[in-house]
């Protein structure tokens, strides 16, 4: 049996939220007045976002990708692109780096777990190289046009644990001698799927949580 | 329906080709593309009409040797492309408006024995020509080569038209060849109509003399003389007379363009372009029974999907010019956002013309073809419009040359509106017309102060007029327009070699609009509209069709650069 290495992009290898990405998104839609109701709904989703986000990340990311909601498949693809090789690119935490090139000398499968969307994550990938698989969302288009929605599985809440179980049986891999590197509360069922888990920069919820578990807790965040 | 693989290859094998139009955009793509990949082709007679110092086989050999089309074949032939081209292909001097084609009756004769198939993409691509012009480059032409393959021992005549002689007919257009091809009206006769035609520019010829023309010259030479009174001080006589001439001039060319769209407009065509296409396909479906003959019909012919390379683009009518006004300040579009852009590459149309003549020459042909993408691959204008903002964005956001260009214009989105918009084109001019008449109506004091606003005010007029202008001839294409062209008839004879197929599924549309298309316009047409010069090949070994053999690199590039920029004077 093999081992693998679950990793949550959204702060161990990213600086920036999807948050970040959606604003970007809503900030350069089509004209000037679809720019400012997107980024109108953007302010009004963030702070929902962040409270939510401690428990409910799916209803989260729900709420917050509704911003896109009719903007042309183009337009996302186009700046995805522009979004990654002006901002992501430079995002890309070091330590994060280290740990993912680590693993994959230890000869682990490495699978990374993000709340983005494919458009955004897909090229980070490509550029990261060391990566077997992936998991992100990605939003429903009809006709070439966002409906807002996200097609399921939608990640980034408590059933990612449901799905890392789910790819451990069918890849045949071992999750006692596997491990998990995440940030954020929901991520909590995550990490204790695995038999090694770490919270890297972890929030306050994971933070506690980690403390409470004696699990490893990384910080390299600045 | 039975669909037979043809070979492309083996189809051209050792047969003799007739290529009108062979300077054009298609001819240029379809010719090098022939050389290239159809190389047991037997010969390429390309007519090509002599210019004013240069003769028709220097015309030629410049084309060859400056157009970024061939630069594929250089590379690939490098010393041996005189011998490659002196093999296959003679350059004709003739007119394809002329009796005999202009040749010689010697030349004619023979080709008359050899002609396996004749192509025809000459022709006059202006939306609204001069209608004489128009009916001598569309018309004319088609019905003089008509009449000389009709004397040909077994040439098969593959006629390149245009998917729009459907005129305003909306909805399915499908790939019937109508003996009556009036888009909306019946009662319509090709003759008649093109001698109607002929005797309406006949009389706005004469009626340079009448007393109303005269009367209306005498008025600008009045308004003329009050506006400068010191102009012609030298010679008023000479200068009265030269006015004279010019104003008639351009009185007669806006009085036949008007002309032109009128009768298109009646007989339910977009423009003169479409109008006189049709004329020539009526008279050719109607006059050619006792030649084998088919009718291509390509849509809006583009940047190039693959070859000679990605993007390479010379057409100026096509959506060139929308292209390039999305890349202003200009906002407002006058387009609905679901009407089909039927765009095609041009070098899938050369394919496409290639697979045709194959079946032509071996019988297997249909009566029309469309070569288009709407039936096969939607691409809307609402898509359209967005690519190409897309396409400005990228290259505004990292070429920008001020600051303005990189942060403002390059998020300056156009927006879709309809034609009666507030803010219209129309409406702007008239709200600066207005202006400028409400200051010639201020007292003197303040009117000499506002010099700089006058003028200011008479330069957006003429900009708006200019963009309004354009607005119209494509309204018919971008606004007012549902037609789906069925594209199927091609598919009845698959080509053999994979390099000849027509795939418009193949495009996808993002990427061929955004990486190709648009950096090829800006690379190829734009420079143009802003008055820059066109960007050149210079080959290593330059082609002489002479004797096959080519010129030392720096006699041939020295000759060929003089001989160049005289053509292009």
């Amino acid at each position: 049996m093999g081992t693998a290495v679950f990793i949550r992009v959204e702060g161990v290898l990213l600086r920036q939220s999807v948050l970040a990405a959606a604003a970007y998104f809503a900030a350069n839609g089509r004209g000037f007045r679809e720019r400012l109701t997107r980024l109108g709904q953007i302010a009004i989703t963030a702070p929902i976002y962040g409270l939510l986000g401690q428990n409910d990340r799916t209803l989260a990311n729900r709420l917050l990708y509704v911003s896109l909601r009719n903007m042309d498949e183009d337009r996302i693809l186009e700046l995805a692109d522009e979004y990654y090789n002006d901002i992501l690119k430079e995002a890309l935490l070091e330590g994060g780096k280290d740990l993912l090139k680590q693993r994959r000398r230890e000869g682990h499968r490495i699978v990374l777990i993000s709340d983005g969307l494919a458009q955004v994550v897909v090229p980070l990938i490509q550029q990261l190289r060391e990566v077997d698989d992936y998991i992100c969302n990605c939003l429903e288009f009809r006709d070439g046009v966002a409906t807002g929605r996200l097609l399921e599985p939608i990640v980034g809440g408590y059933d990612t644990a449901c799905w890392a179980e789910r790819y451990a049986r069918q890849h045949d891999l071992d999750l006692s001698h596997s491990f998990a590197y995440a940030t954020h509360g929901p991520d909590l069922l995550l990490l204790a799927a695995v038999g090694n888990p770490c919270a890297v920069n972890p929030d306050f919820t994971l933070r506690r949580a980690a403390r409470q578990a004696e699990w490893p807790i990384m910080d390299y965040h600045v | 329906m039975y669909s037979a693989e043809i070979s492309i290859k083996k189809s051209f094998a050792g047969r003799h080709v007739f290529l009108a139009g062979g300077t054009g955009f298609l001819g240029k793509v379809w010719l090098a593309m022939a050389l290239e990949r159809l190389e047991g082709i037997g010969r390429i007679y390309v007519l090509v009409r002599p210019g004013a110092q240069l003769s028709s086989q220097q015309r030629f050999e410049n084309l060859i040797n400056t157009s970024p089309v061939f630069k594929r074949l250089h590379e690939r032939f490098g010393p041996q492309l005189s011998r490659h081209i002196s093999q296959r292909v003679e350059v004709l001097e003739g007119d394809l408006a002329e009796p005999n084609l202009g040749l010689s009756q010697n030349t004619a004769n023979r080709l008359q024995r050899n002609l396996d198939l004749a192509i025809n993409c000459a022709g006059q691509v202006d939306f609204n020509p001069d209608i004489r012009k128009a009916l001598a480059s569309n018309v004319d032409t088609t019905m003089q080569l008509l009449r000389f393959l009709q004397r040909c021992d077994r040439a098969s005549f593959l006629h390149v038209s245009t998917c729009y002689v459907a005129g305003n007919r909306q909805g399915r257009i499908d790939e019937v060849l109508n003996s009556n091809p009036l888009p909306l009206q019946q009662g319509f006769d090709p003759e008649l109509e093109l001698a109607n035609a002929r005797a309406a520019s006949r009389e706005i010829s004469q009626s340079q003399d009448s007393a109303e023309v005269q009367e209306k010259l005498s008025a600008a030479l009045e308004k003329l003389v009050e506006r400068r009174p010191n102009n012609g001080n030298g010679d008023r006589s000479r200068f009265i007379k030269s006015y004279s001439r010019r104003w008639l001039r351009e009185y007669l060319r806006r009085e036949m363009i008007e002309e032109g769209k009128r009768r298109a407009n009646r007989w339910g065509w977009q423009n003169t372009y479409t109008y006189s296409k049709g004329i020539a396909e009526a008279l050719l479906s109607g006059q050619a029974r006792d030649i084998r003959y088919t009718i291509v019909r390509p849509s809006i012919i583009e940047s190039s999907f693959d070859y000679p390379f990605p993007g390479w683009n010379q057409g100026f009518n096509a959506s060139a010019p929308l292209a390039y006004l999305l890349g202003t300040w200009f906002h407002l579009l006058p387009a609905k956002r679901d009407v089909p852009f039927d765009v095609v590459p041009v070098d899938m149309v050369c394919r496409a013309l290639s697979v045709i003549g194959a079946a032509l020459m071996l019988n297997r042909h249909a009566p029309v073809y469309h070569i288009g993408t709407s039936d096969r691959n939607r691409f809307t204008l609402g898509r359209a419009c967005e690519l190409t903002d897309l396409g400005h964005r990228r290259y505004l956001r990292e070429k920008g040359k001020t600051t303005l260009e990189r942060v403002l214009l390059s998020r300056w989105d156009a927006k879709l509106v309809d034609a009666d918009h507030l803010f219209s084109t129309r409406n702007l001019r008239r709200a600066v017309v207005e202006m400028s008449d409400l200051i010639e109506d201020f007292p003197r004091l303040i009117r000499k102060r506002s010099v700089r606003l006058t003028h200011r005010l008479n330069k957006a007029e003429k900009q708006l007029r200019e963009i309004q202008d354009l607005l119209e001839v494509y309204q018919p294409f971008i606004h007012d327009n549902f037609q789906i062209f069925c594209c199927r008839a091609i598919d009845s004879h698959p080509p053999l070699e994979p390099e000849f197929r027509f795939a418009p599924e193949l495009i996808d549309w993002r990427k061929y609009w955004i990486e190709v298309h648009m950096p090829g316009l800006r690379r190829w047409v734009f420079p143009q509209f802003e008055g820059r010069s066109r960007e050149l090949f210079h080959s290593d070994h330059p082609v002489s069709l002479t004797n096959g053999e080519e010129l030392s690199p720096a006699v041939g590039n020295q000759k060929q650069r003089v001989l160049f920029a005289r053509a292009e004077n």
